[in-house]
C-alpha cells in the first residue's frame, strides 16, 4: 500500500478503529504517514482544548417545569411538513395516477354494467315449441324490440314485443301477437306495418315468472323472462357461442364482395345448419342468380378458403369475398358454385321465398337445395 | 447516566427532572457544538434551548433501537441549526462579520481553520474529537452510512490539516 491508499486508515486509527494489517505495517514504516497521524492527533487535541474554553461558559439554567407542555392535535399534525425521498414521491405519484385511472375503468365498467338485456322465451301451443327473443331492457329505446314469425303447419304466428318500461327487475312489456290459420306458407314482410292492426297487450314480468298471453285461434302462449348482462351473438339463439361447434355451418348477416364491389347484402338475419354433412348456403340476389357454398365438394364447384367469418374464392375470373358477422365453420375449405340463371320463383315452394326481386339466403343440405323444387 | 430508555420514558411521562438530567448531561456539549455550527454564542444558546424545549413539548421520534439518546439529541440540534441557517439567508451578508467576531472570541488558530471547513466537516470533527461520538452515533446524527463517516472524517481532517499548513481552503459553508 502507498501513502495515498492508507490516508483514510490513518484517520480511522486516530479514532481508535481497527485497520487492515498491511495498512498498519505501512504506517509503522512510513515517516510521512506517522507524521500525518501525529498531526491528526494534534488537531484533535487542539479542538478539545478549544471546546474546553467554550465549556467555561455554562449553559443557561432553565426550569423545565415552567415550560408549557402542548398536546399536538391531529389537525396540527396534519399541518406540519415532512421530508420524503424523491424516489418515494415519484412512486407515490405513479401509484396515484394508476389508481385514479383504475377508478375510471371501474366506473366505466359500472356504467357498462347498467346495460341489461331481457331474454324472453315463448312456448307455442300445442307442442310447446320454444322461441327466444333478446332485447335491451335498461330504459334505452334502442334495440328494445323483438319481432318474430313462426310458420307452423297449420298457420302463421306473428309476435311483436317491446320493453315499455322497467323498474328494478320488473319489466313492462307491450306485446302484439296474432295467429293466422292456414297461412303457414304466406309471405311475411317483417315490418312494423305487419303489426299495426294488432292490439297491444301489456304484460309485467320478472325473472322466474311464467306468464301467459291468450292468442285468438292458437291458445295460451307461455312467456318466461330472464336478464342477461350481455347481448348474445345471436339474439334468437342466446345459447349460441361465438365459435361454431364441429357440426355447425352458420351464415349470419352475409355480405358478398366481388372485385371490391358489394354485390349482395343479406341484411341482419341468420341461417344455421347444426348437423347436415352436406350443409350448404344458398345466397340469391336479383340479377346475380344464386351462389351455393357447401362444406363438401360437388359438381361444378371451385374450392374456397375459410378463415373465421370470411370465405375467399376465385370464380369466373373474379375474386370473391364472403363476409359474415360470426365465424362460419371449423372447416378450412368450402366449395362454391355460381348459377346465374337461378330464379327463386321457379324453384322455391314457399311463397315468401319465391320472389325474384329480393335478396334471400338460407342454409340447408346440398341435396335439398339441388332439387328442382326446393322445400324447406 | 441513567439508561437512555428509562430516561426517555420519564420524559414522555412529563417528568421534568428527567429533562433536567438530560440537559445537565448534554446541554453544554450541544451548545458548544451548535456554537461551532452557527458561529454565534447567542444563536447556539437559543437553538440549544429550542432543541430541549421541543423535546419536552413533543417527546416523540427517539427510538432506542436506532441509536443513543445523545445522538438523537445532537441530530435534533443539528437539524435546528440547519433550520436556523435557512432563516438567516437574507442576513448572509452579516454572516462573515459574525464569523470574524467568533474568531476574535476564540483566539485560536485551530478555531479559525475549523471555521473555514464546510458545515458538515465542522460537525463531524467536533462531534468526533470533542464529543467522542462513535461512528454509529455520527451516522445517526448526520443521517449517512457508517462507511461514509470514515471517509468523510478523513476528508475533514485532511482539509483542516491543509488549512492549518496554509495549503488550501475548504469549499465553503453548505
Amino acid at each position: 500500500m502507498n501513502c495515498e491508499q492508507v490516508g483514510e486508515y490513518i484517520s480511522a486509527l486516530c479514532d481508535g478503529e481497527r485497520i487492515p494489517r498491511d495498512a498498519a505495517e505501512h504506517i509503522g514504516e512510513c515517516e510521512t504517514c506517522r507524521e500525518q497521524l501525529n498531526e491528526y492527533a494534534a488537531i484533535g487535541s487542539e479542538l478539545r482544548r478549544l471546546a474546553s474554553l467554550d465549556e467555561a461558559v455554562s449553559v443557561a439554567q432553565v426550569d423545565w417545569k415552567l415550560e408549557p407542555v402542548s398536546e399536538t392535535g391531529w389537525w396540527q399534525k396534519g399541518l406540519t411538513t415532512m421530508r420524503i425521498p424523491k424516489l418515494a414521491f415519484g412512486v407515490m405519484l405513479i401509484a396515484i395516477i394508476a389508481l385514479s385511472s383504475g377508478l375510471v375503468m371501474v366506473r366505466a365498467r359500472a356504467g357498462a354494467a347498467t346495460a341489461r338485456f331481457l331474454e324472453l322465451e315463448y312456448k307455442l301451443p300445442p307442442t310447446g315449441t320454444p322461441h327466444i327473443c333478446v332485447m335491451r331492457a335498461d330504459g334505452s329505446q334502442k334495440d328494445n324490440l323483438c319481432n318474430f314469425a313462426s310458420h307452423g303447419r297449420e298457420g302463421l304466428f306473428l309476435m311483436n314485443t317491446r320493453v315499455i318500461a322497467n323498474s328494478g327487475n320488473r319489466a313492462q312489456l307491450g306485446i302484439r301477437a296474432k295467429y293466422i290459420p292456414g297461412a303457414g306458407e304466406a309471405e311475411v314482410n317483417y315490418t312494423e306495418a305487419l303489426f299495426k292492426d294488432i292490439p297491444e297487450k301489456v304484460l309485467s314480468i320478472e325473472p322466474g315468472d311464467k306468464q301467459e298471453i291468450q292468442v285468438a285461434g292458437l291458445g295460451a302462449v307461455e312467456v318466461e323472462g330472464k336478464y342477461l348482462d350481455h347481448i348474445p351473438p345471436l339474439v334468437y339463439l342466446p345459447q349460441e357461442t361465438l365459435d361454431p361447434n364441429p357440426k355447425e355451418f352458420r351464415i349470419v348477416a352475409p355480405v358478398l364482395v366481388r372485385d371490391n364491389e358489394v354485390i349482395v347484402n343479406g341484411g341482419v338475419g341468420s341461417s344455421i345448419d347444426s348437423g347436415s354433412p352436406d350443409a350448404t348456403l344458398m345466397l340469391y340476389a336479383p340479377g346475380e342468380g344464386r351462389y351455393l357454398v357447401s362444406v363438401i365438394p360437388f359438381d361444378g364447384a371451385v374450392e374456397g378458403k375459410v378463415h373465421l367469418g370470411q370465405i375467399t374464392f376465385s370464380l369466373e375470373g373474379h375474386e370473391y369475398l364472403l363476409l359474415t358477422s360470426m365465424p362460419i365453420t371449423i372447416s378450412e375449405h368450402v366449395w362454391v358454385k355460381h348459377e346465374a340463371s337461378f330464379k327463386p320463383s321457379e324453384h322455391m315452394t314457399r311463397q315468401s321465398d319465391a320472389r325474384d326481386d329480393q335478396v334471400m339466403f338460407l342454409v340447408r343440405s346440398l341435396r335439398k337445395l339441388e332439387q328442382e323444387k326446393i322445400e324447406h | 447516566m441513567t439508561d437512555d430508555r428509562e430516561l426517555w420514558d420519564r420524559i414522555c411521562r412529563r417528568d421534568a427532572t428527567a429533562l433536567e438530567e438530560l440537559y445537565r448531561t448534554y446541554g453544554a456539549g450541544l451548545q458548544a457544538f451548535l456554537r461551532r455550527a452557527l458561529n454565534s454564542h447567542q444563536a447556539a444558546e437559543d437553538v440549544t434551548q429550542e432543541t430541549f424545549a421541543s423535546i419536552w413539548r413533543h417527546p416523540n421520534g427517539f427510538d432506542p433501537a436506532r441509536g443513543t439518546l445523545r445522538s438523537y439529541l445532537f441530530g435534533a440540534g443539528r437539524k435546528r441549526a440547519a433550520e436556523w441557517w435557512r432563516q438567516q439567508k437574507p442576513q448572509r451578508e452579516a454572516e462573515a462579520e459574525k464569523t470574524e467576531e467568533c474568531k476574535a472570541e476564540t483566539r485560536s488558530l485551530v478555531g479559525d481553520a475549523l471555521a473555514r471547513l464546510t458545515a458538515e466537516q465542522q460537525s463531524l470533527l467536533w462531534l468526533r474529537e470533542v464529543e467522542g461520538q462513535s461512528y454509529t452515533e455520527l451516522a445517526a446524527i448526520l443521517e449517512i452510512p457508517v462507511g461514509t463517516v470514515r471517509s468523510r472524517l478523513f476528508a475533514a481532517r485532511e482539509a483542516l490539516r491543509k488549512i492549518w499548513h496554509g495549503e488550501g481552503n475548504a469549499e465553503g459553508k453548505v
